[in-house]
């Protein structure tokens, strides 16, 4: 079942075309990637659906709710931006404890469940500006969780993180996977390969392929998911 | 409003883990009336009586008020810079909510400046015998200086929704500047002719004035006559313009401010 319906959605700033007519759609317990070099509109698509942005042109169809309806999708879903995005002088508690109440959710045995699955039981008591970047970053997408999201916007998850960092993170938003429907943006090929179920890949606002990653080496002949990625962003393929 | 509490819980708790409020806002009147006792005790007796306690506290707070503004700005400068504000626009939250959840905090620390502010004005009044005497003045006093502190609040937004958080503190200082020279905080302008005037005309002489008016506080002498028998500031001469273009003020910070926010957080989601 379709939980995501992307129509022909565009969004035009002053002379820059962000989106241009771009289509797709998302099922429901999907991990699907929005892969693409910077600028590609990426980003751009995720505010959109999110509510942070308006279109220009096109709709988009976010659990049953059209975007002119936007205070209802807002109320199913949850994002967690490029940016740590997680009040600093809060602890790691009241952090999630603010963004739970926010949403009305009151429900113990989640909120231990989250915290276990983050690992964050042990800095619990600590104000978020006194962890590592990594773990604010673990801590954001925590936050994005803890409202009970039927979907949620991850873009650029791993950005700025070191190796070790950025695979634990993969860990977590793998055991995710069938829970919730995950959007996920980023421009690391492999991390797009390691955790997708599809992926749609963009350049310059358009819409390029989508597909497995299995189908999208298919459509360029490549055996390579890089190699295809190269040919379908460079234009090789059309 | 539940909302409302919780980001205002936020927001408040926010403020009152930096230690610079603490510095700025809460110890800085009490620093200051004892700054100008110290004043006192060199100066000839009855050449200053803008550094008594009576004269002094109403400069005080409008001067604290400005250090409110300044902590205030930070943090909406601040939310607005990080990805926090923008994660909670994709949230249930709606505009009214994010104006109600910051205003009420700096209006809550506002209250505690203004009880502090007006306690060691008056505790070290009462010691010197240069003060306010009477508990009705000093609470007449607490809702004379509520208008002046609801101004710094929304003026405190309202720079927070335009500026970035080096900017910000920038221009709070122009008003922290200026609470302190054209507010005639610590500066005799009552004798400095068309200065006054035109100090009239903006709310922190106003503000002032009228608090002096409340203390019983008297001009600045300018001869041993006016030593003697020195002249109390009356509300009598120009209280009630003052009063009616103070709160005029009030209301154009508070819808400037508003309005401002909502513009803003609407052009932010385009």
């Amino acid at each position: 079942m379709e939980i995501i319906q992307v129509n022909k959605i565009s969004k035009n700033y002053k002379t820059v075309k962000a989106l241009d007519e771009v289509s797709l759609s998302i099922s429901e317990g999907e991990l699907f990637g929005l892969l693409g070099v910077n600028g590609a509109g990426k980003t751009t698509l995720i505010r959109i659906l999110s509510g942070l942005a308006k279109e220009s042109g096109g709709d988009a169809i976010v659990g049953g709710y059209s975007l002119k309806q936007i205070d209802e999708i807002k109320k199913i879903i949850d994002v967690s931006p490029q940016e740590t995005s997680v009040a600093m002088n809060l602890t790691v508690k009241e952090n999630l404890e603010f963004f739970a109440s926010l949403y009305d959710i009151d429900d113990k045995e989640y909120f231990d469940s989250i915290v276990s699955s983050f690992s964050l039981k042990d800095v619990l008591s600590k104000r978020a500006k006194t962890l590592s970047g990594g773990w604010q970053r673990r801590l954001s997408i925590a936050v994005a969780l803890i409202s009970k999201p039927k979907i949620i916007f991850l873009d650029e998850p791993t950005l700025g993180l070191d190796v070790l960092a950025r695979r634990e993170l993969w860990k977590i938003i793998k055991s995710l996977k069938g829970k919730m429907t995950i959007v996920l943006t980023s421009h690391y090929l492999e991390e797009i390969e390691a955790l997708c179920d599809r992926v749609a890949i963009m350049a310059k606002g358009h819409l390029l392929d989508i597909g497995t990653i299995e189908e999208i080496k298919k459509h360029a002949n490549e055996t390579s998911f890089e190699e295809a990625f190269v040919k379908i962003a460079g234009g090789i393929v059309e | 409003m539940k909302k409302v509490l919780l980001f205002a819980k936020r927001n408040l708790t926010e403020m009152i883990r930096d230690p610079l409020l603490y510095i700025f806002c809460l110890g800085f009147p009490v620093m200051m009336v004892a700054m100008f006792n110290i004043i006192l005790h060199y100066t000839p007796d009855g050449e200053t009586p803008i550094f008594y306690e009576k004269s002094l506290t109403p400069g005080i707070m409008v001067f604290g008020f400005s250090l409110l503004m300044l902590m205030s700005s930070l943090l909406v400068s601040k939310d607005r810079q990080s990805a926090f504000l923008k994660r909670l626009f994709s949230s249930p939250l709606k505009p009214y909510q994010f104006i109600l959840g910051y205003l009420l905090p700096f209006g809550l620390i506002g209250i505690v400046q203004m009880i502090v502010g007006i306690a060691s004005g008056y505790i070290s009044g009462a010691i010197s015998g240069r003060g306010f005497v009477d508990f009705g003045s000093a609470c007449l006093l607490f809702l004379e200086m509520l208008p002046m502190m609801i101004i710094n609040c929304a003026l405190g937004m309202l720079f927070g929704t335009l500026l970035n958080d080096k900017s910000s503190p920038a221009i709070c200082s122009i008003f922290v500047s200026a609470s302190g020279i054209i507010g005639g905080a610590w500066m005799p302008i009552d004798k400095m002719g068309g200065f006054e005037t035109a100090c009239g005309y903006l709310p922190f002489y106003e503000s002032i004035y009228l608090g002096r008016c409340i203390t019983g506080a008297t001009h600045t002498p300018t001869d041993l006559e006016s030593i003697m028998n020195p002249a109390v500031y009356s509300f009598a001469d120009r209280g009630v313009l003052y009063l009616c273009l103070y709160l005029a003020y009030m209301i154009l910070a508070v819808s400037l401010s508003l309005f401002v926010f909502t513009r803003k957080m609407k052009s932010d989601i385009n």
